[in-house]
């Protein structure tokens, strides 16, 4: 009797699946002539997991910190039209049978 | 069947009667407009064109070739998607808008001309903010104007450069274009509709702020329809290239930080444009079929994911993945119907979308410096990183956040029309992938990309593969903050406080003070023409009645006299100035 708990998950059977066929692809059909940088072996593999390292690490690790605001950031601007409030700016009517 | 008739007045035709039919057959009647367009466009054989005399202008609303019709058969069919997924809406002025946008849009891609172009171009921007307006929030009444103003804005440059080139050429036939004078206007006119950073800002501000079924048709009109007008007026232009390959890197940048879902996909249209965007640039007949293509999957995938998205704020109210989580409980059919759209728009084999960007990435290969290939491949890692895993992430699984302890989430009921219309547009992007034929005959060139070659079908497997691979490892670290990020917005967002400070409040000023001058003056004229004789006699006026009022010594003028006096005063100056002059 098998204990289920150690079982592996189905996802990540077919994930590990994918990643072999993935690897497979370099030993299927002829051989592509190598003459960029792509035409090496895994190349796209590597690319692909470095891509996503260095895209998060732009992303989280350079523009965050520096561009990150509140997202009440515009709300003094946002204010300024908000027709409850004294405004110069006409209101539109109200909602009707519309949508959120 | 129809002649050539311009396909877009079916959409325009029907907004001017939509309001007069009964309010139950309007949603459906919606229908009408893109099911008569598409079947016009399959009788539309190419070269029909139609003219009309404006003055010494001779002007083309129609004129039909392979490019135009990439366009308009995927702005028709989304717009009728668009329209299923808008059955229960009951908001008249929103159909009504749509159909504008809709039917300026195709009139827009057939026009052959550049006035004809730039009066549908505005007729956009005026259909597209009202979809904007019509959530009718304060923030969105404010993301509205500023759309509109930076719309118009961009419409004042593309028409500055129209006429310079009328000026120069005399011509005003839409044909490709000199980066010279009039040229570099018309690109910044169509750069800002296409969010070419750094003109895009407007994208990330408006898309989240419009109605639900409004930013379906947003993601699908707008940058699109500047994809055209670019791919027919700047094909081969380096400088268009580079701004491509930026757009595709930055869109995908400030899409992984975004926490709205609505604006994580707005930045990744910044994205899939930049890669069409850059296609063009290259301009060979093999990347510009893959810009065409990838338009026309492009347009299908991102108004999928808007309307699943759409579907999600529907039934939740919320948009923040910071206050999300944990929905495939509630919301799992839901769940798969975006996967396709997402897994497209990454590429993935056996889906429409890999058809289209890696024929365009192919393209690249051939024609342009190794770098360019390199920024587009990981461009493409950023497409898969938002929108194909940190946003169904954190929006379905992971532990639900927002919520009190113990709180569960309610979710309401999403419309049948909802599930309909993404399903629909899901079926076709798996058709598209298992039988490529349909969209590969309708590009402007012959398609000589095998997209299930063995070497096409590893860059996905590899590419898709370990990216994910890696998320998975990083993934606890993308875990969405409730945060903006300041874009090049802030550089009109931040002095407005200044702006309002020293140029509106001045104006507003001055029309207060005269309002409050004129206000007085009337004040103290009334007792004047009330008791005019007292005023003569006294120099004021007579003494007032118990209750304040200024009693009359029974001279007062009648009004019968003063119109006599104003008649006979007029007569005297007619009199004077026709007769003795």
């Amino acid at each position: 009797m098998t204990d289920r708990s150690r079982r592996i998950p189905i996802r990540y059977v077919l994930f590990g699946l994918v990643l072999l066929v993935a690897v497979g692809f370099e030993f299927v059909g002829d051989p592509t002539p190598r003459e960029q940088i792509w035409d090496e072996v895994l190349f796209f593999g590597v690319w692909g997991f470095l891509g996503c390292l260095v895209l998060s690490l732009l992303a989280k690790g350079i523009v965050s910190p520096g561009l990150d605001r509140p997202e009440d950031y515009y709300a003094p601007e946002e204010a300024r039209h908000d027709w409850s409030t004294e405004s110069p700016v006409t209101a539109p009517p109200a909602r009707r049978n519309g949508e959120g | 069947m129809f002649g050539s008739i311009p396909p877009g007045l079916f959409f325009v035709a029907l907004a001017l009667v939509l309001p007069f039919l009964p309010r139950q057959s309007r949603a459906w009647a919606f229908l009408v407009a893109p099911v008569l367009s598409l079947v016009h466009l399959s009788g539309l054989e190419t070269g029909t064109t139609a003219t009309w005399q404006l003055a010494t202008f001779e002007l083309e609303p129609l004129r039909v070739d392979r490019l135009a019709n990439v366009f308009g058969w995927i702005l028709s069919i989304i717009t009728l998607l668009g329209g299923i997924f808008a059955l229960h809406l009951k908001d008249t002025s929103q159909q009504v808008a749509a159909l504008l946008y809709a039917g300026s849009a195709l009139g827009v891609v057939y026009a052959g001309d550049l006035f004809t172009l730039f009066f549908f171009w505005e007729i956009m921007a005026f259909g597209s903010a009202w979809l904007i307006w019509a959530r009718r929030t304060p923030e969105a009444y404010a993301a509205g104007l500023r759309y509109i103003y930076v719309h118009l804005f961009g419409g004042a440059v593309l028409l500055g450069g129209i006429l310079w080139q009328m000026a120069e050429t005399g011509s005003l036939r839409f044909e490709a274009f000199d980066l010279d004078g009039p040229g570099i206007l018309i690109l910044v006119g169509f750069f800002l509709n296409a969010a070419a950073v750094p003109l895009h800002a407007w994208i990330a501000d408006a898309y989240p702020r419009a109605t639900i079924t409004g930013a379906v048709f947003m993601s699908a009109l707008t940058s699109k329809t500047a994809v055209y007008t670019l791919a027919r007026g700047f094909p081969g232009w380096e400088v268009v290239m580079w701004v491509g390959v930026i757009m595709a890197v930055y869109g995908v940048t400030y899409a992984i930080l975004s926490n709205d879902m609505r604006r994580v996909l707005a930045y990744h249209i910044v994205s899939q444009v930049g890669f069409m965007v850059a296609g063009i640039g290259i301009g060979t007949e093999y990347t510009l079929n893959g810009a065409s293509a990838h338009a026309f999957t492009n347009i299908l995938e991102k108004s999928l994911l808007f309307m699943a998205t759409g579907a999600i704020i529907h039934a939740t109210g919320v948009s923040r993945m910071s206050h999300l989580g944990g929905l495939y409980k509630k919301l799992p059919v839901l769940f798969w119907l975006y996967m396709i759209p997402a897994l497209s728009i990454s590429s993935a084999p056996f889906l429409g979308g890999f058809l289209s960007k890696p024929m365009t990435i192919s393209g690249a290969e051939y024609a342009t410096v190794p770098s360019v290939v390199l920024l587009m491949h990981l461009a493409s890692v950023g497409t898969l990183l938002s929108v194909g895993l940190k946003l169904p992430y954190f929006t379905w699984f992971t532990k639900p956040r927002g919520l009190a302890e113990g709180e569960e989430r309610t979710v309401a009921p999403i419309p049948w029309n909802m599930y309909a219309a993404i399903g629909l547009g899901g079926a076709g992007l798996i058709f598209l992938g298992l039988w490529r034929w349909p969209l590969y005959n309708l590009l402007p060139y012959e398609v000589v990309f095998d997209p299930y070659e063995t070497k096409n079908l590893k860059k996905a497997f590899q590419l898709i593969g370990f990216a994910t691979l890696a998320f998975l490892v990083i993934a606890a670290r993308l875990k969405p903050k409730p945060k903006i990020q300041l874009d090049f917005e802030w550089f009109y967002r931040a002095p407005s406080a200044l702006v309002w400070k020293w140029v509106v409040h001045p104006v507003v000023g001055v029309f207060v003070w005269a309002e409050r001058v004129s206000w007085e003056l009337a004040r103290a004229l009334v007792p004047v023409g009330f008791d005019p004789v007292s005023v003569i006699r006294s120099g004021r006026p007579g003494p007032t009645s118990p209750s304040g009022e200024t009693a009359s010594t029974g001279f007062r003028v009648t009004m019968t006299a003063m119109v006599m006096i104003a008649a006979l005063a007029f007569a005297i100056i007619l009199f004077w100035f026709v007769l003795l002059r």
